[in-house]
């Protein structure tokens, strides 16, 4: 039995960055889950689906980026190591945009960035 | 009937009455109590395809129907064919042999999708007899690597005994890659 498969680029995604609402509302007082997933980039650009990290690699630091850390607190960084597909990340309300670097080896998002405002 | 198998396959053989018209009878009938054993001989017209673990049945008092199994160890057809004790009437051949046919089973794997992420793994999923090897392949050990344990680099082949997850991982980021998966006396098709 033979069966084929593609190859694909794949990218860390910092999931609010895909919400068609930006800035994404936040209100005082409740925190929010985020989550960063290894994904496949499809050749046509759009996000696939969520993989686990292969075995064999060493872990992966993913850094955020907040613009204003004086108004959203959020952790430094997240680190994937084997069979992990996902991690997910803590925002304390505030008004700023998140983004989180690129790994070298892997592909560029099709949306880096995910901003808030708090209400 | 299926090669690759792992346990016996059973038919009846059914102790009868015969008219005499030559016509079975469809009642229960038993042998009587105190009456000496009987022993009916099995052959198979080809061992390499059906094999049988013994040669004959015993039919004992209070005995009706007895079942024979049948090992099927290759592909092909073979002819079963019970004897005539002595005593018995002829049921004619027809009546006490069947043509047997034994073909591959078909393997399948599934997995997780057909796409995967350059350093990321996807998985293919088995489950088999627990005595059967299956064997995972790459075409290519450049593009595709494959192993049984998710937490280590995979090589150009895995095995599993039984059932279990089969991990492939790329470390590249375009191209296709093909995995043939195999096992003993299971069919190679789609």
């Amino acid at each position: 039995m033979k069966k084929t498969f593609q190859l694909l680029p794949s990218a860390f995604i910092y999931s609010d960055a895909l919400s068609e609402v930006q800035p994404i509302p936040m209100q005082v007082n409740s925190p929010r889950y985020v989550d960063i997933q290894l994904r496949i980039i499809q050749l046509s650009g759009v996000v696939g689906n969520i993989l686990p990290m292969r075995g064999g690699l060493t872990p992966v630091k993913i850094d955020i980026i907040n613009t204003d850390p004086s108004a959203l607190k959020v952790q430094d960084s997240v680190t994937f190591s084997i069979g992990e597909p996902s991690k997910s990340v803590f925002l304390t309300p505030g008004t700023s945009a998140i983004s989180i670097s690129r790994p070298a080896g892997f592909a560029a998002p099709p949306k880096t960035q995910a901003s808030y405002s708090i209400k | 009937m299926e090669i690759g198998n792992a346990w016996p396959t059973s038919i009846g053989v059914t102790w009868d009455s015969t008219y005499l018209s030559g016509g079975a009878s469809f009642y229960d009938i038993r042998m009587r109590p105190g009456a000496a054993p009987v022993i009916l001989t099995v052959a198979s017209s080809d061992s390499s395809v059906i094999a049988l673990d013994n040669g004959q049945i015993s039919f004992g008092p209070g005995d009706s129907s007895k079942s024979l199994a049948l090992k099927a160890v290759g592909v092909g057809k073979a002819t079963i064919t019970l004897g005539v004790p002595a005593g018995s009437v002829d049921p004619g051949l027809a009546r006490r042999s069947g043509e047997v046919e034994v073909t591959l089973r078909a393997l399948n794997v599934i997995c997780g999708g057909t796409d995967i992420g350059k350093d990321t793994q996807q998985s293919c999923s088995v489950s088999l007899p627990a005595d059967v090897t299956l064997t995972a392949t790459s075409s290519q050990l450049s593009s595709l690597l494959i192993t049984a344990d998710p937490t280590v680099k995979g090589s150009a082949q895995a095995t599993l005994k039984g059932y279990g997850t089969f991990y492939l991982q790329s470390p590249i980021d375009s191209g296709t890659a093909e995995v043939t998966f195999s096992a003993p006396n299971y069919s190679m098709r789609r």
